[in-house]
């Protein structure tokens, strides 16, 4: 099925539902009359779904995984090996793969009404209006949820998201984290394709942090050949709470990030680090939106973008700052190099503040490399090529320290900076 | 023997002629002396030698080791046993020092037919190295001139030249901005580098940094063409009558 002709086929696709399906009910309803967006929808503008368009998905990917094929994906991923690995195959949690722990818990679930903050602030983009988390939502028709237990030790988690296919597969995960009262959590979605066809995997993660809860986040998305991804991911913050939110992407052929970050409550930190890189034709696309609903409040966005070959970065930024959110940080910093003429950036920021007593700010710059210091490290024995990637690491460096989990960051590092030695 | 040979070198940038046809040798184990006023080319002699790409060679040769120069990428150039001391050395934020001076080596390494260095047996090499040009430990894991002050950027300069152990080393008015004490770090590091296998090409505006480093001839550049050589005498004649008569008698040359 195109991603187009999901729409004529809802009935098909969802027949019957009772009461306590009113949510999925409501999103068949607004596939029923929305279309799939395309560039004339301002949040869609420079992303463009053509190259998905024409690819005709199952959407019924088979699980062919078994454990066999975990435990290799163990050895060869990087994955940190210290913590809960909780492997979700084409959407679908893998049972019994992860052993008990008093911490946490994790079941599959009807799907739960949308945290209010999605819906009733801000109307352009709020998740409500998204099609992709409504085609989810419908897709998806249960969840796999996770609660962290409230004053609880310290938890790693790993969500592997596995797709294989021996066909063109839309897949559907769904996943929603509660981190109770005072946990303290490291979880990373880290993403691996197996397929050599085509996938499509359209996720959507709601996250909630309840008050003084700390989340370590992180989004890996690196080596994902015929692979294309939205990732729809909303938080919720209440009161006290800590976020560090860290993605990281590359070599992925496309990627639609769209990160929503509510502020319920006062006293909430946020910290969002964004390392992209493209490579060839990929398209990589960093939406973000913050909403800074209650005082005293504390976002810091750093996202930097390094883009080669003919690929296209996109980052979006939008910070809004209700009437009584005095006090309010936020601040955004998204700075780019283009590697080649053909490379492209579109990076936008979009400021909206309704309070007096805030500190914003954002800054954007994009460039080419520095030829000044190209000749420099040139000019010392190094071959260009090498001088190049010297640069470009460090570019990228600032926003790598700050990833705390080592056993995350360390591969990354070390693949940055592969192929430097003679 | 000679190291470096400039034959009639011509150099545009813009389509401003900046090198005039420059004649110029140098025989291993030389020190020689460039002086004269700012403006006369001095610096794009030094970028024309390395390679920078937006000068274009018009005309003339350079042979440097018996090999021609004018056709090579700058870090072949380096790897040869070419070195620049730059005027104003860059500042490359998130580069260290170490990892660069490094690979740098080991790259040039390579290129003679020689194994790499281990990080262990370099950091011992960086450790000795630093005494020469009297730069503290922390500057070797500091990114690459990062905050660095002038006097800073200009001993980083001295001891990367220490490191790479090259042929020939030109510095560019290293001397430029140093009080007395720093000017004799840079005096001490190329004189303690003084071997009859190694050049120096210095280049100055003060006839200062010549009394630390004895020069065996000095030539002045004025207008993109050597307009005097002589000896280390030449070098207090210009510092006693300043520039002004070398602009008057070679206004029309
Ligand atoms: N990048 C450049 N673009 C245009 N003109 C330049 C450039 N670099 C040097 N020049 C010009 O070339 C001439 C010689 O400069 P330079 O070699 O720096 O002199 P010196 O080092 O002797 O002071 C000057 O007139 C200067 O303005
Ligand atoms: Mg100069």
């Amino acid at each position: 099925m195109k991603l187009n002709e999901i729409q004529e086929n809802l009935n098909f696709l969802y027949k019957d539902g009772d009461s306590n399906e009113r949510n999925i009910l409501e999103s068949v309803d607004f596939l029923k009359n929305n279309k799939v967006p395309n560039s004339k929808i301002e949040l869609w503008k420079y992303t463009s779904l053509s190259s998905l368009q024409g690819i005709d998905f199952s959407l019924d990917a088979k699980e062919e995984l078994n454990q066999l094929s975990i435990t290799k994906i163990l050895q060869d991923k990087d994955i940190p090996l210290n913590s809960i690995i909780i492997p979700i195959a084409n959407g679908k949690l893998m049972n019994n793969s992860f052993e008990a722990d008093d911490r946490f818990s994790i079941e599959i679930r009807e799907i739960e009404k949308l945290n209010e903050y999605a819906k009733n602030y801000h109307p352009l983009q709020s998740v409500e209006f998204d099609y992709f988390y409504h085609l989810n939502t419908v897709l998806a028709q249960k969840e796999i949820h996770l609660q962290i237990h409230k004053n609880s030790d310290p938890i790693q988690i790993v969500l592997l998201f596995i797709s294989q296919s021996d066909r063109n597969s839309f897949i559907s995960p769904r996943v929603r984290i509660e981190l109770e009262e005072n946990s303290n959590a490291k979880i990373a979605y880290k993403f691996i394709n197996l397929s050599e066809s085509e996938i499509l995997s359209n996720l959507f993660s709601e996250i909630v942090l309840k008050q003084n809860a700390i989340l370590d986040f992180y989004v890996i998305e690196d080596g994902l050949e015929n692979f294309q991804a939205i990732n729809n991911i909303n938080i919720v913050q209440e009161r006290d709470s800590k976020l560090t939110s860290n993605s990281f992407t590359n070599n992925t052929k496309f990627i639609r990030n769209f990160l929503r970050l509510y502020f319920t409550d006062e006293n909430c930190e946020a910290i969002l680090n964004g390392l992209f890189i493209g490579n060839n034709k990929d398209l990589i696309d960093n939406h973000i939106l913050i909403e800074h609903i209650k005082p005293n409040c504390h976002s810091n966005q750093l996202y930097k973008g390094i883009l080669n070959d003919s690929s296209i970065g996109i980052f979006n930024g939008a910070i809004l700052v209700h009437p009584n959110a005095q006090k309010t940080n936020a601040f955004q910093t998204n700075r780019n190099i283009l590697t080649s003429d053909l490379a492209k950036i579109y990076t936008k920021p979009e400021l909206e503040i309704y309070a007096d007593d805030v500190k914003c700010s954002h800054g954007e710059a994009t460039g080419f490399i520095d030829d000044e210091m190209l000749f420099y490290l040139r000019s010392r024995g190094i071959s260009e090529e090498n001088a190049k990637k010297l640069l470009l690491q460090a570019f990228a460096v600032d926003v790598l320290n700050k990833f705390q989990w080592v056993e995350i960051k360390e591969p990354i590092e070390s693949h940055i900076s592969a192929n430097l030695e003679v | 023997m000679s190291l470096l040979k400039i034959t009639n070198l011509k150099a545009n940038i813009e389509n401003k002629e900046i090198l005039n046809g420059i004649n110029l040798e140098i025989n291993s184990g030389e020190i020689h002396a460039i002086m004269g006023p700012n403006g006369s080319g001095k610096t794009t002699l030094a970028s024309v030698l390395t390679g920078k790409k937006e000068f274009q060679v018009t005309d003339g040769t350079v042979e440097f080791d018996g090999k021609n120069l004018l056709e090579m990428p700058p870090e072949e150039r380096a790897r040869l046993g070419l070195f620049l001391a730059f005027q104003y050395p860059v500042e490359i934020p998130g580069v260290s020092n170490a990892n660069f001076l490094r690979l740098a080596l080991n790259e040039k390494r390579k290129y003679n037919g020689l194994d790499p260095i281990e990080p262990a047996a370099f950091f011992k090499i960086m450790r000795e190295k630093a005494k020469i040009a009297k730069i503290e430990q922390d500057f070797l894991t500091r990114g690459v001139n990062e905050g660095f002050s002038g006097g800073e950027k200009k001993r980083n300069e001295i001891f990367q030249m220490a490191i790479l152990e090259p042929k020939l080393a030109i510095l560019d008015e290293t001397d430029s901005g140093l009080d007395i004490d720093a000017l004799k770090i840079v005096a001490e590091g190329v004189n303690a580098m003084r071997d009859p296998s190694r050049s120096f090409l210095i280049i100055t505006h003060y006839q200062r940094l010549l009394d630390y480093i004895v020069p065996d001839f000095v030539h002045v550049l004025f207008n993109g063409r050597i307009v005097l050589s002589g000896t280390k005498e030449l070098a207090l004649e210009l510092e006693e009558k300043g520039y002004d008569w070398i602009k008057e008698e070679f206004a029309t040359a």
